[in-house]
């Protein structure tokens, strides 16, 4: 009987390994990657019309929303959208958009240089109304009551909505109280909690309930934590900057300056801390939260990590969490200077002689230019990883990596899945997934649906045809959703389906 | 039956001179299709490629002018007019002053695209008769081309300025044109160097404020407005305190103007916060020109009078357009550069919006177009490349301010206003500096051009290789020091016609007889020479006009 209970349990724990393995684990490529990236076209091309990406065969691609639409006032009678005064093509600047737990509402942030806003889409009721923006006092250099490049948006475990700085305002983090309330209902408050930083990619632990990660946009950026003292509770908590423990550079120059060009900025890590626990800066560490409404190009959390060590990268944009096969939380975060996508395999506190337990983790290369193979075992790109930005992963854990801009001016930037099927942080292969095709553009947004594992949508963000002054009627900032249901490797998608029923947000 | 035939051919020839109002396409276009089709072509509106204009640049780093490509041998730098750090207060913090140390190219740009500068006209020249030249510089091409433009329904900026061919007559005493048009000439002194005269072009350049900044707060045209308005603006770009204006009465502005207490006539403004008349309340700050600003400027041919004086000629070789369409305050740009940076250090190739017709945009706000001599002299619009290249200076430079070179340049206040005059002209100096500006470039870059290719300038104020300043002394205003000898001028204009015929600018428009020695045909950002710091010199494109000026 004790032998077929150990059995029982054996199988139930092989099973258990075996099911988050292949949950979280990579998956071999599962389209046949392009082999070029794509021509730009001109302002409301049929392409950009019809089909802003070139694809790999079997994915389609359908506009959901996009500014002409919006902004046809017999279209859409009584719908809004986030467009600050004179800002060209860079006007409403769709970026990295939140689904809700539920697949029903896209939140669409703009990351505009004032008047930075959220709108709300309902999928289903195809309506669009822009729920929160600054006054636009940004303009004149206002920014009290106003906000800059809201370029992170995510959906919190709580129901709210997070909105931060990057390049413009203050490097706040704005939380949406009740996303879901009429537009005239909606609350917000600033949370001061969050060290001060340009804000570009934030994201909750799925493992710790307590922290969130999130990364400051600086080619002397780094990547922080702030640990909740109360699980749920974002106005208090402590904040750590991750310092590589063999980086003997600069802490406060950039990534690439004679000082740090060499040093090493992978292997082991640790999570210094900048506050206590109740927020306090720590001593010789400068106050993190600072609102600077005079000098806009402070960021307090930035001189806080200099102060404390922190590693600096190129450019740390988007943050991705998943998981390793180990089992052991991973965050991956891109350094669009670098060119590289990171791993850091977060390990948690252990014990270290003579210092007690240390926050520990270990930092790798994932991907990038120099490095990864490209189309592995696939017919070869004349593509080249250029200014990695927003990630992405898909239910059966396969990051996908957005470039930031065009590889060119007359060639569209990428989307690349980065190939890990051993899932250990380190990739195999960068297969060239999607490229855009519309003038003067970038992809931003890159989000797997949480209800329906086959379909991510992607933005076309500050087009020429944004700015009416120069095309008239254009198309405009675009969401446009993509489905995978019908590529050849059917294996996949069945798996993709699988897995996603027990996936709780798109990522 | 003999009639008949003189009727066909008049009524082919109507047609023949009928614009065509969609520009022809060319199939399966390329760099070298597009310069034949150029030559080919006879309308205002240039051929279009089949593709997306960006898909077939010829060089898509034209934004690197063929003066960067100058043999610095270490010594000479013409580099520090274009490239410098940032001055306090200034909207351009792209802080390029680097660039005189260091080549930087990217791959692309490290092989010179200009081709033209290796182009032997030596013999196209001679070919040429000084009759031959003189005659077709007299020409007036500029006056047809609006009614041209109109035929076509051309929905960029169409020429509205009359009689511009004619030069200063098109204006009164203080500048202000005389078809009501509400341009400006202001008298500037043109950049080192290749605007001098002395190196192939003559140029103008007018300035124009938007409506409200010409009218009072209920609409009606005020000359009043538009003098303080234009002096307040002069002030800003120039970060002055205070500057002199041509007469203006403040009682029809109600606005104590030269803070002296009552309200009268005002010959200098120091009340520099606001815009007057109907833009009052319009956003202001300096070294940043209105929403709305537009300039004009043509670049022409070294002209030539009876008497051998050298001025603009009637013909214009190009008409060149700039229009602020959208402000932006200085965090903007600060913003704008540092993306820039961002895309240069991922090896991103430079781009721009295409606008159409309405030019391209310089990224900062400012719509860039213009015209230019088909194969047979007669303005044409620009192709979106031969437009591309105006980006190297109107946007990818440190030391513009708020991406104009000219008006910063003008004539400190009332003095400055009215069309160019180099006669009488001081060489003022840089801000800052004590020498005169030219005496200054030409010792730093040891001749008188970028690529040290105008013997007749090192004739003139050289002595055994080095500056005379002797002889610069005997030179009484800038006309005299930058001006050429009726026979350089007429082999300029010859060399420059040479390339109207080929229609290839894309490959270059500087009027070169013979091909510089002092050029790189290709560049190693490692081995290539570079200028030692003793070499390396801050500028400011601002001048010290002396008070009497």
């Amino acid at each position: 009987m004790m032998k077929r209970l150990v059995t029982r349990r054996q199988l139930a724990l092989a099973a258990l390994v075996a099911g988050s393995a292949s949950t979280f684990a990579g998956t071999p490529t599962w389209f046949i990657p392009l082999t070029e990236s794509a021509p730009v076209t001109s302002p409301v091309s049929a392409e950009e019309l019809t089909s802003p990406w070139a694809t790999p065969a079997g994915i389609s691609q359908k506009n959901a929303v996009s500014l002409r639409e919006v902004e046809d006032e017999i279209l859409s009678y009584g719908q809004s959208i986030g467009r600050a005064a004179n800002l060209g093509s860079n006007a409403s600047m769709f970026d990295m958009m939140a689904y809700d737990p539920q697949g029903e509402y896209l939140f669409i942030p703009h990351e505009t240089q004032w008047s930075a806003g959220v709108t709300r889409y309902s999928i289903y009721d195809n309506h669009a109304e822009l729920i929160f923006q600054g006054d636009g006092n940004g303009e004149s250099g206002d920014y009290t009551q106003d906000f800059g490049a809201f370029d992170p948006c995510r959906f919190t475990p709580n129901g709210t909505l997070f909105l931060a700085e990057e390049w413009a305002g203050t490097g706040r983090v704005l939380e949406v109280l009740n996303p879901y309330a009429p537009v005239e209902e909606i609350e917000t408050r600033v949370l001061e909690s969050i060290p001060n930083v340009s804000h570009e990619g934030i994201n909750f632990s799925k493992k710790y309930k307590d922290t969130i990660y999130f990364v400051d946009e600086d080619n002397s950026g780094s990547i922080y934590k702030f640990v909740m003292s109360t699980p749920g509770d974002y106005t208090k908590g402590q904040s750590f900057v991750l310092s590589v423990d063999d980086f003997d550079g600069v802490a406060s120059e950039n990534w690439n300056s004679t000082a740090n060009a060499t040093a090493t900025r992978t292997g082991n890590a640790t999570w210094i801390p900048l506050t206590d626990e109740d927020g306090n800066a720590l001593p010789g560490i400068t106050d993190p939260f600072v609102d600077d409404f005079t000098n806009l190009s402070y960021r307090a959390g930035r001189v806080a990590s200099d102060n404390a060590g922190g590693t600096p990268f190129g450019r740390p944009e988007d943050c991705a969490v998943s998981h390793l096969r180990n089992g052991r939380e991973v965050l991956y975060f891109a350094a669009t200077s670098e060119n590289a996508v990171y791993s850091v395999e977060i390990l948690g506190k252990r014990r270290v002689r003579g210092a007690g337990k240390v926050d520990r983790a270990i930092v790798r290369v994932f991907a990038s230019e120099t490095d990864t193979p490209k189309n592995l075992g696939f017919d070869a790109t004349t593509a080249t990883l250029n200014s990695p930005d927003n990630l992405s992963v898909d239910a059966l854990g396969n990051v996908y990596v957005v470039e930031d801009a065009p590889n060119s001016s007359s060639t569209g930037g990428d989307i690349w899945m980065i190939r890990d099927t051993n899932s250990d942080g380190v990739a195999e292969s960068l297969d060239h997934f999607l490229s855009i095709r519309v003038d003067g553009s970038e992809a931003t947004g890159m989000i797997w649906n949480p209800v329906i594992p086959t379909e991510f949508a992607v933005n076309v963000q500050h087009p020429d045809s944004t700015d009416l002054a120069n095309v008239p009627n254009g198309l405009g900032d675009a969401v446009w959703i993509f489905n995978v249901t019908n590529v050849a490797d059917q294996k996949f998608v069945k798996r993709l389906n699988k897995a996603g029923k027990n996936r709780p947000f798109g990522e | 039956m003999k009639a008949l035939l003189i009727a066909l051919a008049a009524f082919s020839g109507t047609l023949a001179l009928a614009e065509d109002s969609v520009p022809s396409v060319v199939d399966h276009a390329t760099p070298e299709r597009m310069i034949e089709a150029l030559k080919a072509s006879r309308g205002v509106l240039p051929p279009v490629p089949d593709v997306h204009p960006k898909r077939i640049l010829s060089n898509a780093e034209a934004v690197v002018p063929p003066q960067c490509y100058t043999q610095t041998e270490a010594r000479y730098n013409p580099c520090y007019v274009c490239h410098q750090d940032p001055i306090n207060g200034r909207e351009n913090v792209l802080g390029d002053g680097d660039l005189q140390r260091d080549y930087a190219f990217s791959d692309l740009g490290m092989t010179n695209h200009w081709k033209n500068l290796f182009e032997d006209r030596s013999e196209r020249v001679a070919a040429m008769t000084d009759e031959e030249i003189l005659a077709y510089i007299r020409q007036d091409n500029y006056s047809e081309l609006p009614g041209r433009l109109r035929e076509v329904d051309f929905d960029g900026w169409i020429p509205d300025l009359a009689d511009l061919q004619l030069g200063d007559a098109a204006f009164d005493a203080h500048g202000f044109a005389r078809d009501g048009s509400g341009w400006v000439a202001f008298n500037y002194k043109p950049l080192p160097s290749t605007f001098w005269p002395t190196n192939g072009s003559t140029d103008d350049v007018m300035i124009r404020l938007p409506l409200a900044y010409r009218t009072l707060s209920d609409g009606s045209p005020s000359l009043d407005v538009y003098r303080s308005n234009l002096a307040i603006l002069e002030a800003q770009i120039k970060g002055l305190d205070s500057i002199s204006c041509l007469p203006v009465d403040e009682k029809a502005l109600a606005v104590d103007l030269d803070g002296n207490g009552t309200l009268g006539t005002a010959t200098r403004i120091t009340r520099l916060d606001s815009w007057t008349g109907a833009a009052a309340g319009e956003f202001i700050d300096t070294f940043l020109y209105p929403k709305g600003t537009e300039f004009l400027h043509t670049v022409r041919y070294v002209g030539i009078d009876d008497t051998g004086k050298i001025g603009v000629s009637t013909r214009m070789k190009e008409v060149r357009y700039l229009r602020k369409a959208r402000a932006a305050n200085k965090p903007v740009y600060a913003r704008r550069y540092q993306e820039e940076g961002y895309e240069k250090d991922a090896g991103n190739l430079p781009d721009y919006l295409g606008l159409g017709n309405k030019g391209i945009d310089n990224k900062s706000g400012w719509a860039v177009q213009g015209f230019i001599e088909n194969a047979e002299g007669r303005l044409r619009a620009l192709t979106f490349e031969e437009n591309f290249s105006c980006m190297s200076c109107h946007n990818a430079i440190g030391s513009t301010i708020d991406k104009t070179f000219a008006f910063p340049r003008k004539i400190d206040g009332s003095a400055g206003w009215g069309y160019i005059n180099l006669k009488g002209m001081p060489d003022a100096p840089s801000k800052g500096e004590r020498t005169g500006e030219i005496a200054t470039y030409l010792a730093r870059v040891g001749g008188g051009s970028e690529f040290r290719n105008n013997p007749e300038m090192e004739d003139r104020w050289f002595s055994r290789g080095r500056v005379d300043h002797q002889k610069l002394a005997s030179a009484k205003d800038v006309y005299d020091l930058i001006t050429p000898s009726r026979e350089r001028a007429l082999a300029l204009n010859k060399a420059y016609r040479c390339i109207v015929q080929d229609q290839d600018f894309i490959n270059g428009k500087d009027a070169t007889i013979s091909p510089p020695k002092n050029v790189y045909d290709a560049i190693d950002n490692d081995k290539t020479p570079t200028l030692p710091d003793d070499r390396v010199f801050s500028y400011n494109l601002l001048l010290e006009w002396p008070e009497s000026s």
